[in-house]
């Protein structure tokens, strides 16, 4: 196999990951919940999926949750209809965009930080269709309460709104409490196969 | 008396061009020469017409020239004392007319009807005496002709008894009209009055209450035609004296009743002042058709009155020049209070119902209302179902409060607001749009020393629909699970509706009837508490959390995606391609909830909507 060959199968398969990741594309966010506001207090931490209209079909999952809260039990009555498997502080997964999450809090500390993973398979482009993928902070197991962005009436209780379009593309809307950061993943796909194209070339070369 | 060159240029300006409606200043005008009450409109019925009518202190013949600008070029009229005369023979009976005239006359007015003119035209006039002083300008535009099927009018009740809140009222009408907030110039055609024009039907209160000189109300009296109902207030046992003879709609059935034995009910000349009864009548206004109930006549059924209104109503409901059709009366047979809801009016009840009239528009309480039912008629009641009845009595008397229990006197209050109040009224086709404005700042006791500008609030709109087809028995409307997002409050689901009938065509549109789950079909309007004394209304109108009598969930939820409403429930288009026989739209609904939405217990991820979904074919 000479070398352009091989360049050709690297950039070929680098086009095919990139292109599976575009047809089947994860996106994670880095969520970063200020409490100290409410520390000492309890409630709950509400988690949702939720889409409207005719979003494709998409999955959510939190993992690595960290906290100096003392967390209490998982809620499974008082959400709208659950479909979630795990529990904090380990991994939960949101099976569709119609999933919730209610987890009671016992004493909040001062922050809470964990990563949401959205992925979705790439349609025909829908700007109505979105998933959205929800942070509250309730005083009360229905959500009636809130603790934190208490302001606004529309959205009082949310933190962060991760929205998941039917073109893979994503965005956030966050209460000045919250930090959600996109990790970088399509960068260091580049990176890598910008490594290995350099690496077959080298060995290449020595063996000329 | 001659006035100065300040004086005339004064009082050419604030009595009007058409387009200076607005007014900064309020305050008493001198009057001109031999003036006593400034030139002031009525439409007389007749879109080619116009009736321009004034008063002086002596007997004395008078000018008034017109034209299409303020060079008066296309006519001039030398006007006598005399008195107004009927749209035509047959209108009331000669008596009544004779006498009025005849009284008019010696009562030094003045009317005179312009003819010949064009409809939807904007005209100017000027009246002066025979040595030239001017006693006032105007303008007016003409009504829409025959078979128009748009056309925009204001309204509103209750003038009487605080002069300074009339003016207030007035001049915040002629911006709706003109000036830096006016919403169209063509407002300026008409003003609807609902009753009780003055507190007593006493020539000195006509004087001090309506024909003050005040800047703001000869403004507007000489630059919109005011027409309307008689009130309880222009009433004296069943008849009434001043109110005819300074209002005088040629359209009216009046009745010679007698001539006025009180000596303070003579006219200038000495003439004894006619009393008239059965002050009712009615007029199209391109596609409205206004039929005027006199509630101090015998109106009960099977009186000529009852009679006359079923008959008119009759005519209108055939007339396809008038789909539209309001009924003026000034008690309304449902408001929210303080006075009374009138209940012989309920008679008409099935006359509303029978003949489509749209709406009931009505004063006497002093405040904004809503009222009516949806679907049926609740079991021993008549009130006509998807109609609804509109009190607007808060254009200048005192303001009452308002009853928003829903509960013993008042059960069909759907919004409420105690505000001093101007309404305009926007019909274009197959839609009338009611848009109810509170007015500020009001004085209601002497005139400000300082200029005051008026300024408008909107408190809600009506729209109305005349739909081509009631699809709802043909199709078959569900929807799948509503799910509840915390983050934004918001309940979602699909609607799907599946035509199994002949085919629509155009917008098809989802009515979301029974969203406020209203009396009649069940419910318990869980509003504030009445104390009889205390409760205002705010603006927006209060509406409270309603929880259904049947169910306990709460059911005055919002539409948010809606695209319309139609009589103030949500309405949804589907469709703008129709739907074919056996074919299928689905939709998504998102609804949220009031502000007021936490009610002890209530858990979202149970809750329901209730609704009852009624599809037309606009």
């Amino acid at each position: 196999m000479n070398f352009l060959k091989i360049k050709l199968l690297v950039i070929a398969a680098f086009i095919f990951a990139a292109s599976s990741a575009f047809a089947s594309m994860s996106t994670t966010y880095d969520v970063t919940v200020n409490t100290s506001s409410i520390a000492g207090d309890n409630g709950y931490l509400y988690l949702q999926y939720l889409s409207t209209g005719s979003a494709v079909a998409s999955t959510a999952t939190v993992s690595t949750f960290d906290s100096d809260a003392v967390l209490g039990a998982q809620d499974t009555i008082d959400v709208s209809f659950g479909n979630t498997t795990g529990t904090l502080p380990g991994s939960v997964a949101f099976a569709s965009a119609g999933s919730d999450y209610n987890h009671a809090v016992t004493t909040f500390g001062n922050s809470l930080s964990f990563l949401v993973t959205l992925t979705s398979t790439t349609g025909a482009n829908k700007p109505s269709a979105v998933s959205t993928f929800s942070v509250g902070v309730f005083g009360d197991a229905y959500g009636t309460t809130p603790l934190l962005n208490v302001n606004d009436p529309n959205v009082a209780g949310t933190v962060a709104m991760i929205n998941l379009n039917n073109d893979g593309t994503t965005s956030a809307t966050l209460d000045a409490s919250t930090s959600a950061a996109p990790t970088p993943i399509p960068g260091a796909l580049y990176l890598l196969g910008s490594g290995l194209m350099g690496l077959v070339g080298m060995r290449r070369k020595k063996q000329n | 008396m001659n006035l100065n060159k300040k004086q005339l240029v004064a009082l050419g300006l604030v009595a009007g061009f058409s387009m200076l409606g607005t007014s900064a200043f309020a305050g008493v005008l001198p009057l001109p020469g031999n003036l006593k009450k400034a030139p002031y409109l009525t439409y007389p019925g007749v879109p080619t017409q116009m009736q321009i009518q004034w008063q002086d202190t002596v007997s004395q013949s008078d000018t008034i020239v017109w034209g299409t600008d303020t060079t008066y070029s296309l006519g001039s009229a030398t006007v006598p004392n005399q008195g107004a005369v009927p749209q035509n023979s047959s209108i009331g009976t000669p008596a009544a007319w004779t006498a009025l005239a005849a009284a008019q006359a010696s009562n030094n007015q003045h009317f005179y009807t312009i003819t010949g003119l064009t409809p939807n035209t904007t005209y100017y006039y000027q009246v002066s005496d025979a040595n030239g002083v001017v006693y006032g300008t105007g303008s007016f535009m003409t009504a829409p002709p025959v078979g128009q099927t748009h056309v925009k009018f204001m309204a509103a009740g209750d003038s009487r008894s605080q002069p300074t809140a009339l003016a207030a009222e007035m001049q915040e009408l002629s911006h709706i009209y003109s000036g830096a907030t006016a919403i169209d110039p063509e407002y300026q055609r008409l003003l609807l009055l609902n009753g009780d024009w003055v507190s007593t039907d006493a020539n000195a209160n006509w004087t001090s209450e309506y024909f003050t000189n005040d800047s703001d109300i000869v403004n507007f009296s000489a630059n919109t035609p005011m027409n309307g109902a008689k009130g309880n207030h222009d009433n004296t046992s069943g008849y009434s004296k001043w109110f005819g003879m300074y209002e005088s709609f040629p359209y009216m059935n009046y009745n010679f009743v007698a001539n006025s034995t009180s000596s303070t009910d003579k006219t200038a000349g000495g003439t004894q002042v006619p009393e008239l009864n059965n002050l009712f009548g009615s007029f199209d206004y391109g596609p409205v058709h206004f039929t005027f109930v006199d509630e101090y006549s015998t109106f009960t059924p099977g009186s000529a009155q009852y009679n006359w209104i079923a008959a008119d109503l009759a005519a209108a409901a055939a007339n396809p020049n008038t789909p539209w059709k309001i009924l003026v009366l000034h008690e309304s047979p449902y408001s929210a209070g303080a006075d009374s809801d009138n209940t012989t009016a309920r008679n008409l009840d099935t006359l509303v119902a029978q003949y489509g009239v749209d709406m009931e528009y009505s004063g006497h309480s002093h405040n904004y209302a809503r009222a009516g039912v949806y679907n049926t008629t609740p079991a021993g009641t008549t009130i006509a179902p998807g109609v609804p009845y509109i009190t607007s009595g808060a254009g200048g008397a005192p303001l009452y409060a308002v009853d928003l229990t829903n509960a013993g006197s008042y059960p069909h209050v759907l919004t409420a607001a105690s505000t001093y109040e101007v309404m305009t009224f926007d019909v274009n086709g197959n839609t009338l749009t009611a848009t109810a404005y509170a007015v500020s700042p009001v004085s209601t006791s002497t005139y400000p020393a300082t200029p005051t500008t008026t300024t408008r609030t909107m408190i809600e709109q009506t729209v109305l629909h005349h739909f081509s087809v009631n699809a709802t028995p043909q199709v078959a409307v569900s929807t799948d699970n509503l799910v509840y997002s915390r983050a934004t409050k918001t309940f979602s689901c699909n609607l799907t509706v599946t035509n199994n009938g002949a085919p629509l065509t155009g917008n098809v549109d989802v009515v979301f009837d029974g969203m406020m789950n209203l009396q009649g079909i069940g419910s318990t309007f869980a509003g504030p508490a009445y104390t009889g004394t205390t409760v205002v209304g705010t603006i927006p109108p209060t509406v409270a959390p309603i929880i259904a009598k049947n169910t306990g969930l709460i059911t005055n939820v919002m539409l948010n995606n809606a695209t319309g409403s139609h009589n103030g429930e949500p309405l949804l288009n589907v469709s703008t391609t129709g739907l074919a026989t056996g074919a299928s739209v689905t939709v998504p609904l998102t609804f949220s909830a009031p502000a007021n939405f936490n009610v002890a217990g209530f858990n979202p991820a149970t809750a329901k909507i209730n609704f009852n979904p009624l599809t037309y074919q606009e």
